[in-house]
Protein backbone atom coordinates (compact mmCIF):
# COMPACT_ATOMS: atom_id res chain seq x y z
CA UNK A 1 0.00 0.00 0.00
CA UNK A 2 3.04 2.06 0.93
CA UNK A 3 4.08 1.72 -2.84
CA UNK A 4 0.69 3.25 -4.47
CA UNK A 5 1.43 6.15 -2.16
CA UNK A 6 5.20 6.74 -3.37
CA UNK A 7 4.14 5.68 -7.11
CA UNK A 8 1.16 8.34 -7.45
CA UNK A 9 3.30 10.59 -5.85
CA UNK A 10 6.47 10.29 -7.66
CA UNK A 11 6.77 7.84 -10.46
CA UNK A 12 3.32 8.86 -11.95
CA UNK A 13 3.42 12.29 -10.62
CA UNK A 14 0.18 14.09 -12.40
CA UNK A 15 2.15 17.25 -13.64
CA UNK A 16 5.64 16.31 -13.98
CA UNK A 17 5.14 12.96 -15.38
CA UNK A 18 1.62 12.65 -16.82
CA UNK A 19 1.44 16.40 -17.76
CA UNK A 20 -1.59 16.27 -16.06
CA UNK A 21 -3.85 19.57 -14.79
CA UNK A 22 -1.35 21.66 -16.93
CA UNK A 23 -3.98 24.79 -16.89
CA UNK A 24 -4.30 25.20 -13.18
CA UNK A 25 -0.84 24.43 -12.21
CA UNK A 26 0.53 27.30 -14.56
CA UNK A 27 -2.61 29.70 -13.95
CA UNK A 28 -2.66 29.70 -9.91
CA UNK A 29 1.14 29.24 -9.14
CA UNK A 30 2.03 32.90 -9.73
CA UNK A 31 2.33 33.04 -5.88
CA UNK A 32 2.94 30.44 -3.15
CA UNK A 33 -0.15 31.16 -1.15
CA UNK A 34 -2.70 30.55 -4.49
CA UNK A 35 -0.55 27.58 -5.02
CA UNK A 36 -1.30 26.26 -1.76
CA UNK A 37 -4.87 26.38 -1.94
CA UNK A 38 -5.62 24.96 -5.33
CA UNK A 39 -2.99 22.51 -4.01
CA UNK A 40 -5.20 21.96 -1.07
CA UNK A 41 -8.45 21.81 -2.33
CA UNK A 42 -7.45 19.70 -5.88
CA UNK A 43 -5.56 17.21 -3.00
CA UNK A 44 -9.72 16.62 -1.28
CA UNK A 45 -11.52 16.60 -4.33
CA UNK A 46 -9.35 13.86 -5.80
CA UNK A 47 -9.00 12.08 -2.25
CA UNK A 48 -12.94 12.43 -1.68
CA UNK A 49 -13.83 11.07 -5.40
CA UNK A 50 -11.45 8.46 -5.46
CA UNK A 51 -12.23 7.15 -2.10
CA UNK A 52 -16.11 7.30 -3.09
CA UNK A 53 -15.64 5.58 -6.47
CA UNK A 54 -13.83 3.28 -5.10
CA UNK A 55 -17.04 2.29 -2.25
CA UNK A 56 -19.30 2.31 -4.91
CA UNK A 57 -17.41 0.70 -7.52
CA UNK A 58 -19.21 -2.59 -7.99
CA UNK A 59 -22.71 -0.88 -7.99
CA UNK A 60 -21.54 1.75 -11.08
CA UNK A 61 -24.02 0.77 -13.96
CA UNK A 62 -20.93 0.21 -17.24
CA UNK A 63 -24.11 2.53 -19.31
CA UNK A 64 -23.46 5.22 -17.14
CA UNK A 65 -19.71 5.37 -15.56
CA UNK A 66 -18.56 7.71 -16.92
CA UNK A 67 -21.40 9.72 -15.71
CA UNK A 68 -21.30 8.95 -12.32
CA UNK A 69 -17.83 9.14 -11.77
CA UNK A 70 -18.14 12.95 -12.93
CA UNK A 71 -21.19 13.53 -11.10
CA UNK A 72 -19.47 12.16 -8.00
CA UNK A 73 -16.52 14.49 -8.88
CA UNK A 74 -18.44 17.64 -9.11
CA UNK A 75 -20.22 16.37 -5.97
CA UNK A 76 -16.48 17.24 -4.12
CA UNK A 77 -15.62 19.99 -6.15
CA UNK A 78 -18.65 21.96 -5.08
CA UNK A 79 -17.76 20.92 -1.91
CA UNK A 80 -14.64 22.37 -1.95
CA UNK A 81 -16.02 25.75 -3.18
CA UNK A 82 -18.49 26.04 -0.86
CA UNK A 83 -16.20 25.59 2.27
CA UNK A 84 -13.86 27.97 0.81
CA UNK A 85 -15.88 30.54 0.28
CA UNK A 86 -16.90 29.93 4.09
CA UNK A 87 -14.12 29.85 5.79
CA UNK A 88 -11.48 31.27 3.68
CA UNK A 89 -13.13 33.94 1.47
CA UNK A 90 -10.02 36.18 0.63
CA UNK A 91 -8.09 32.86 -0.67
CA UNK A 92 -11.58 32.19 -2.73
CA UNK A 93 -11.97 35.76 -3.87
CA UNK A 94 -8.18 34.55 -5.59
CA UNK A 95 -8.90 30.98 -6.49
CA UNK A 96 -12.73 30.20 -6.99
CA UNK A 97 -12.33 30.25 -10.73
CA UNK A 98 -9.68 27.62 -10.53
CA UNK A 99 -11.18 25.87 -7.82
CA UNK A 100 -14.17 25.41 -9.45
CA UNK A 101 -12.78 23.76 -13.00
CA UNK A 102 -11.42 21.06 -10.38
CA UNK A 103 -13.93 18.91 -12.01
CA UNK A 104 -12.70 19.61 -15.48
CA UNK A 105 -9.25 18.24 -14.04
CA UNK A 106 -7.89 15.10 -16.01
CA UNK A 107 -5.90 13.93 -13.31
CA UNK A 108 -8.71 13.67 -11.25
CA UNK A 109 -10.88 11.83 -13.33
CA UNK A 110 -7.76 9.58 -14.69
CA UNK A 111 -7.25 8.27 -10.96
CA UNK A 112 -11.19 7.83 -10.82
CA UNK A 113 -11.66 6.09 -13.97
CA UNK A 114 -7.84 3.86 -14.18
CA UNK A 115 -7.19 3.08 -10.75
CA UNK A 116 -10.55 3.53 -7.76
CA UNK A 117 -12.57 1.48 -9.99
CA UNK A 118 -10.64 -1.07 -9.60
CA UNK A 119 -9.30 -1.12 -6.48
CA UNK A 120 -10.36 -1.04 -2.77
CA UNK A 121 -11.33 1.60 -0.74
CA UNK A 122 -7.86 1.94 1.13
CA UNK A 123 -5.63 1.19 -1.93
CA UNK A 124 -7.61 3.74 -4.14
CA UNK A 125 -7.36 6.40 -1.08
CA UNK A 126 -3.76 6.33 -0.60
CA UNK A 127 -3.01 6.51 -4.53
CA UNK A 128 -5.29 9.58 -4.73
CA UNK A 129 -3.35 11.36 -1.75
CA UNK A 130 -0.18 10.57 -3.31
CA UNK A 131 -1.46 11.87 -6.19
CA UNK A 132 -2.91 15.11 -4.75
CA UNK A 133 0.36 15.32 -2.90
CA UNK A 134 2.64 15.03 -6.26
CA UNK A 135 0.46 17.86 -7.61
CA UNK A 136 0.87 19.85 -4.56
CA UNK A 137 4.25 19.28 -4.49
CA UNK A 138 4.45 20.45 -8.14
CA UNK A 139 2.37 23.08 -7.51
CA UNK A 140 4.48 24.69 -4.66
CA UNK A 141 7.64 24.08 -6.24
CA UNK A 142 6.37 26.21 -9.38
CA UNK A 143 4.60 29.02 -6.81
CA UNK A 144 7.50 29.15 -4.57
CA UNK A 145 9.95 29.45 -8.13
CA UNK A 146 7.81 31.86 -9.59
CA UNK A 147 7.52 34.03 -6.70
CA UNK A 148 10.84 33.96 -6.00
CA UNK A 149 12.45 34.97 -9.45
CA UNK A 150 9.76 37.51 -9.68
CA UNK A 151 11.49 40.37 -8.91
CA UNK A 152 14.22 39.06 -11.15
CA UNK A 153 12.56 38.73 -13.70
CA UNK A 154 8.96 40.17 -14.10
CA UNK A 155 7.58 38.08 -16.46
CA UNK A 156 7.94 34.79 -14.62
CA UNK A 157 4.14 36.37 -13.47
CA UNK A 158 2.82 35.97 -16.68
CA UNK A 159 1.83 33.17 -18.60
CA UNK A 160 4.80 33.11 -20.59
CA UNK A 161 6.71 33.27 -18.01
CA UNK A 162 4.98 30.27 -16.33
CA UNK A 163 5.23 28.32 -19.48
CA UNK A 164 9.28 28.41 -19.79
CA UNK A 165 9.65 28.15 -15.69
CA UNK A 166 7.60 25.09 -16.06
CA UNK A 167 8.81 23.89 -18.70
CA UNK A 168 12.71 24.01 -17.70
CA UNK A 169 11.15 22.32 -14.14
CA UNK A 170 9.97 19.81 -16.05
CA UNK A 171 12.96 19.01 -18.31
CA UNK A 172 15.11 19.01 -14.97
CA UNK A 173 12.53 15.93 -13.31
CA UNK A 174 13.26 14.05 -16.59
CA UNK A 175 16.92 14.80 -16.49
CA UNK A 176 16.81 13.22 -12.85
CA UNK A 177 14.47 10.28 -13.82
CA UNK A 178 16.51 9.03 -16.52
CA UNK A 179 19.62 9.51 -14.43
CA UNK A 180 17.70 7.56 -11.80
CA UNK A 181 17.06 4.91 -14.18
CA UNK A 182 20.00 4.40 -15.73
CA UNK A 183 21.79 4.15 -12.28
CA UNK A 184 19.24 2.13 -11.72
CA UNK A 185 20.57 -0.66 -14.99
CA UNK A 186 24.58 0.10 -14.18
CA UNK A 187 23.67 -1.73 -10.51
CA UNK B 1 -30.66 -2.53 -16.10
CA UNK B 2 -33.01 -1.95 -12.94
CA UNK B 3 -30.84 -2.95 -10.50
CA UNK B 4 -28.14 -0.05 -12.31
CA UNK B 5 -30.71 2.43 -12.96
CA UNK B 6 -31.29 1.86 -8.72
CA UNK B 7 -27.95 2.21 -7.68
CA UNK B 8 -27.63 5.30 -10.05
CA UNK B 9 -30.65 6.58 -7.84
CA UNK B 10 -28.40 5.87 -4.56
CA UNK B 11 -25.90 7.50 -5.69
CA UNK B 12 -27.26 10.41 -6.97
CA UNK B 13 -29.03 10.82 -3.21
CA UNK B 14 -25.84 10.30 -1.41
CA UNK B 15 -24.12 13.46 -3.53
CA UNK B 16 -27.56 15.23 -2.85
CA UNK B 17 -27.32 15.08 0.58
CA UNK B 18 -24.09 15.33 1.15
CA UNK B 19 -24.74 18.67 -1.10
CA UNK B 20 -27.31 19.43 1.25
CA UNK B 21 -25.59 18.87 4.35
CA UNK B 22 -22.40 21.24 2.98
CA UNK B 23 -24.88 23.71 2.03
CA UNK B 24 -26.75 24.24 5.15
CA UNK B 25 -23.57 24.21 6.86
CA UNK B 26 -21.71 26.55 4.81
CA UNK B 27 -24.94 29.39 3.93
CA UNK B 28 -24.54 31.24 7.06
CA UNK B 29 -20.64 31.91 7.21
CA UNK B 30 -21.02 32.53 3.39
CA UNK B 31 -23.90 35.02 3.58
CA UNK B 32 -21.77 37.35 6.61
CA UNK B 33 -18.85 37.32 4.28
CA UNK B 34 -20.44 38.58 1.30
CA UNK B 35 -22.45 41.13 3.61
CA UNK B 36 -19.16 42.30 5.22
CA UNK B 37 -17.48 42.70 1.75
CA UNK B 38 -20.53 44.75 -0.07
CA UNK B 39 -19.93 46.74 3.37
CA UNK B 40 -16.79 47.68 3.03
CA UNK B 41 -17.04 48.27 -0.69
CA UNK B 42 -20.11 50.68 0.30
CA UNK B 43 -17.97 51.86 2.99
CA UNK B 44 -15.06 52.58 0.44
CA UNK B 45 -17.42 54.29 -1.83
CA UNK B 46 -19.18 56.50 0.79
CA UNK B 47 -15.72 57.50 2.97
CA UNK B 48 -17.56 56.11 5.96
CA UNK B 49 -16.45 53.62 8.54
CA UNK B 50 -18.59 50.16 7.49
CA UNK B 51 -20.26 50.74 11.03
CA UNK B 52 -22.04 54.05 10.54
CA UNK B 53 -23.88 52.17 7.47
CA UNK B 54 -27.64 52.13 8.22
CA UNK B 55 -30.11 50.57 5.81
CA UNK B 56 -33.44 51.59 5.42
CA UNK B 57 -36.72 49.66 5.66
CA UNK B 58 -36.09 47.84 1.92
CA UNK B 59 -32.60 47.20 3.32
CA UNK B 60 -31.10 49.81 0.89
CA UNK B 61 -28.69 52.80 2.28
CA UNK B 62 -29.71 56.14 1.61
CA UNK B 63 -33.31 57.36 0.98
CA UNK B 64 -35.08 58.76 -2.15
CA UNK B 65 -36.20 61.95 -0.05
CA UNK B 66 -32.21 62.29 0.18
CA UNK B 67 -31.96 61.86 -3.52
CA UNK B 68 -29.57 59.05 -3.44
CA UNK B 69 -29.62 55.29 -2.66
CA UNK B 70 -27.18 52.72 -2.56
CA UNK B 71 -28.35 48.67 -3.22
CA UNK B 72 -26.52 45.82 -4.78
CA UNK B 73 -26.91 44.16 -8.33
CA UNK B 74 -26.19 41.16 -9.55
CA UNK B 75 -26.06 39.55 -12.90
CA UNK B 76 -24.47 36.63 -14.48
CA UNK B 77 -21.03 36.98 -15.75
CA UNK B 78 -18.63 34.58 -17.28
CA UNK B 79 -17.57 32.12 -14.91
CA UNK B 80 -20.82 33.13 -12.31
CA UNK B 81 -22.47 36.17 -10.87
CA UNK B 82 -21.74 39.89 -11.02
CA UNK B 83 -22.46 41.58 -8.05
CA UNK B 84 -21.73 45.31 -7.95
CA UNK B 85 -22.74 47.81 -5.14
CA UNK B 86 -24.58 50.68 -6.62
CA UNK B 87 -24.78 54.56 -5.66
CA UNK B 88 -27.75 55.44 -7.40
CA UNK B 89 -29.24 59.13 -8.30
CA UNK B 90 -31.70 59.71 -10.70
CA UNK B 91 -29.38 60.65 -13.31
CA UNK B 92 -26.20 59.40 -12.27
CA UNK B 93 -24.70 55.89 -10.95
CA UNK B 94 -21.55 55.13 -9.57
CA UNK B 95 -21.05 50.93 -9.58
CA UNK B 96 -18.13 49.16 -7.68
CA UNK B 97 -17.43 45.24 -7.95
CA UNK B 98 -18.35 43.40 -4.90
CA UNK B 99 -17.59 39.72 -5.97
CA UNK B 100 -17.09 38.43 -9.15
CA UNK B 101 -15.53 35.12 -11.11
CA UNK B 102 -14.27 36.62 -13.78
CA UNK B 103 -10.70 35.54 -15.36
CA UNK B 104 -7.94 36.83 -13.78
CA UNK B 105 -6.02 39.39 -16.49
CA UNK B 106 -8.59 39.58 -18.90
CA UNK B 107 -12.10 40.24 -17.07
CA UNK B 108 -10.92 41.32 -13.69
CA UNK B 109 -10.75 45.22 -15.01
CA UNK B 110 -13.78 45.47 -13.09
CA UNK B 111 -12.16 45.75 -10.41
CA UNK B 112 -10.12 48.79 -10.63
CA UNK B 113 -9.60 52.16 -12.47
CA UNK B 114 -12.08 50.67 -15.75
CA UNK B 115 -15.27 51.45 -13.29
CA UNK B 116 -13.94 54.36 -11.19
CA UNK B 117 -13.50 56.56 -14.10
CA UNK B 118 -17.26 55.95 -15.07
CA UNK B 119 -19.00 57.12 -11.68
CA UNK B 120 -21.86 59.42 -12.02
CA UNK B 121 -22.62 58.32 -15.73
CA UNK B 122 -25.96 58.42 -16.89
CA UNK B 123 -27.58 55.52 -18.11
CA UNK B 124 -27.01 56.63 -21.33
CA UNK B 125 -23.23 56.37 -21.42
CA UNK B 126 -23.35 53.62 -19.41
CA UNK B 127 -25.11 51.77 -21.76
CA UNK B 128 -22.89 52.98 -24.59
CA UNK B 129 -19.39 52.23 -22.37
CA UNK B 130 -16.85 50.72 -24.90
CA UNK B 131 -16.64 46.75 -25.22
CA UNK B 132 -13.33 45.92 -23.82
CA UNK B 133 -11.56 43.55 -26.52
CA UNK B 134 -11.29 40.11 -25.19
CA UNK B 135 -13.94 40.72 -21.92
CA UNK B 136 -17.51 40.90 -24.61
CA UNK B 137 -19.75 39.32 -21.72
CA UNK B 138 -17.97 41.11 -18.70
CA UNK B 139 -19.06 44.24 -20.34
CA UNK B 140 -22.30 43.17 -21.64
CA UNK B 141 -22.67 41.90 -18.06
CA UNK B 142 -21.43 46.15 -16.73
CA UNK B 143 -24.15 47.58 -19.02
CA UNK B 144 -26.85 45.08 -17.58
CA UNK B 145 -25.79 45.84 -14.46
CA UNK B 146 -26.17 49.83 -14.83
CA UNK B 147 -29.88 49.02 -16.70
CA UNK B 148 -31.10 47.07 -13.56
CA UNK B 149 -29.53 49.40 -11.08
CA UNK B 150 -31.77 52.71 -12.92
CA UNK B 151 -34.71 50.35 -13.31
CA UNK B 152 -34.37 49.65 -9.21
CA UNK B 153 -33.66 53.08 -8.36
CA UNK B 154 -36.74 54.37 -10.54
CA UNK B 155 -39.07 51.90 -9.03
CA UNK B 156 -38.38 51.94 -5.60
CA UNK B 157 -38.50 55.88 -5.49
CA UNK B 158 -42.01 55.63 -7.46
CA UNK B 159 -43.44 53.19 -5.15
CA UNK B 160 -42.85 56.10 -2.28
Amino acid sequence: MQSDFQTAMLARNPAWVQLLGLCPLLAVSNTLANAAALAAASTFVVVGSSTLVAAVRHHIPDFARLPVLVLIIATFTTITTLVLEAFAYQTYLQVALFVQIIVTNCMILNRAETFASHNSVGRSFLDALGTGVGFAIALLALGALRETLSPLAPVVQYPPGAFIIAGLALALVSAAAKAARNKERAE
Amino acid sequence: MLRGLIALALIAAVCSGLLYGVRVWTAPHIEANRAEARNKVFADMLTTPPGALVENDQGMLGACADGWLGFTVTTPGYAGDIEMAALWRADALSMRAVRHLETPDIGDFIDGEWLQAKDGYDEPAWQNIDTVSGATITTQAVRRLAQNAFVRGLEVCRAE
